[in-house]
């Protein structure tokens, strides 16, 4: 609904004491009769205080927003892109050092193993009726954490013949029973796999068990594995 | 500023403020009061709009509307520190999302019992916004001309403005204009924001209470 000029320019008018007694005796008769002039007049009257409102409901409206900017700018201020660049470079820095370390902890253990004094080496010997694990079976190799064991014959690497017996050698702080395994390299198929009593520290295996391949042995756990190769 | 306390499982929010530095600094429009009321409250207040996963609102937005009107209460007087200055926040915050999650549904807001003390303020502050929004849209100078012959920028009592209009010879003075062009362009320019809000709902419930 637009409201004519003229309305407001009288209600100025009368507003500011500028009606003559007619004008006025008229105005106020109007405002009696005619109830949508005497709404107008009662919106003109409380129009400055609600402007005033409305003016400081948006300066306070500013004002907030523009400290809710400010917060969140000083939480960004601490997580800016060359904050991350240098909190990524100490995480590589701290993980490379506990790396470095463990590592250095378990290489001492395997060169103490290998420095250590000289230990009582039960020969245990396959016998006849010794029954070699199906092949057909594939063994899932449970990596439960063995501790104390240190790979000691033979080295890495080696290569064997047909007729060779291959005597495994290791060191067994532990008091519990494990196993000796010995697995295809390439397929990961465990081929032997034996029980280690708590003080057994070595294995003799014919090399004619074995297929000619490529194979590893470990104790208990394979993360520590020596390869060794047979060959006909 | 605020503190956390580990009492057993339960971890306890203490303020640095007290509830009478809260609302002096708020009425004040201190920066580092409403900092302060930003960080202490968005996670409530999130919970809050989460707690309406039908609506598609900012916690933030939430937040910022629900502070402004406690401010502009507590300046007012509204404020009756029945409860805590955060409670009654969280209460305006739950309400305009209420209000809104009422809005989508087409649900009658006037049948929430616990929202009828906030109804009345919602419309005021919608009237607020409205007001402002057409003042905004106004023609170039027309804004400038409804300041001066209100006394708007006048550092006196608003209740003394209210009877002291600026004449139209002083504006024409300000402006270097005819006071009879100041006049015309006065009538004008108001002419056309009473007509953007003397038929609103909101306007009769202001009118009413005034």
């Amino acid at each position: 609904m637009n409201i004519d000029p003229k309305d407001i320019d009288l209600i100025e008018r009368y507003l500011d004491n500028n009606l003559d007694i007619s004008e006025r005796y008229l105005f106020e008769k109007r405002i009696k009769e005619d109830p949508e002039f005497e709404r107008l007049v009662k919106t003109r009257q409380v129009l400055p205080g609600l402007l005033e409102s409305a003016t400081d409901y948006d300066r306070t409206r500013n004002l907030v927003s523009d400290e809710i900017t400010e917060s969140k700018h000083w939480l960004l201020h601490f997580i800016k892109p060359s904050y991350l660049a240098w909190a990524a470079v100490a995480v590589i820095l701290i993980g490379s050092a506990i790396g470095y370390l463990i590592l250095k902890h378990q290489g001492n253990d395997q060169v103490l193993s290998v420095a250590g004094n000289k230990k009582k080496i039960d020969t245990i010997t396959i016998t006849p009726g010794y029954k070699q694990p199906s092949k057909a079976i594939r063994e899932t190799i449970i990596l439960k954490s063995v501790t104390g064991i240190s790979l000691m014959e033979p080295k890495n690497e080696i290569v064997f013949n047909e007729t060779a017996i291959i005597t495994f050698h290791w060191e067994y702080k532990a008091d519990s029973i494990t196993h000796l395994y010995i697995a295809s390299a390439g397929t990961d198929k465990i081929e032997i796999k034996t029980e280690i009593k708590p003080g057994t520290e070595s294995y003799t295996l014919n090399a004619k068990k074995l297929k000619s391949g490529r194979y590893y042995w470990f104790i208990g756990n394979k993360e520590v594995k020596r390869f060794f190769t047979v060959e006909r | 500023m605020a503190l956390f306390v580990t009492t057993g499982m339960k971890k306890v929010h203490t303020d640095k403020y007290s509830e009478a530095d809260l609302i002096e600094g708020l009425r004040k429009g201190d920066g580092k009061v409403i900092q302060f009321m930003f960080s202490r409250n968005l996670p409530l207040i999130k919970n809050i709009v989460a707690s309406f996963p039908a609506l598609i609102l900012e916690a933030e937005d939430v937040f910022q509307e629900g502070l402004v009107r406690t401010i502009t209460n507590i300046k007012a007087n509204r404020f009756n520190s029945l409860s805590s200055v955060h409670t009654y926040l969280y209460s305006i915050c739950r309400f305009i999302c209420l209000k809104e999650y009422h809005k989508t549904k087409q649900l009658d807001l006037s049948e929430m019992q616990e929202s009828i003390e906030y109804q009345k303020e919602d419309s005021y502050y919608e009237l607020l916004n409205i007001v402002t929004e057409m003042k905004k849209k106004l023609e170039p100078g027309c804004a400038e001309i409804i300041d001066l012959r209100f006394r708007l920028h006048d550092a006196s009592n608003i209740d003394e403005r209210a009877h002291k209009l600026m004449n139209f010879e002083t504006i024409a003075f300000k402006l270097g204009i005819k006071p009879e062009n100041a006049r015309q362009r006065f009538t004008r320019c108001l002419a056309k924001l009473i007509s953007a809000v003397h038929q609103l709902k909101s306007m009769d419930e202001y009118l009413s209470s005034s």
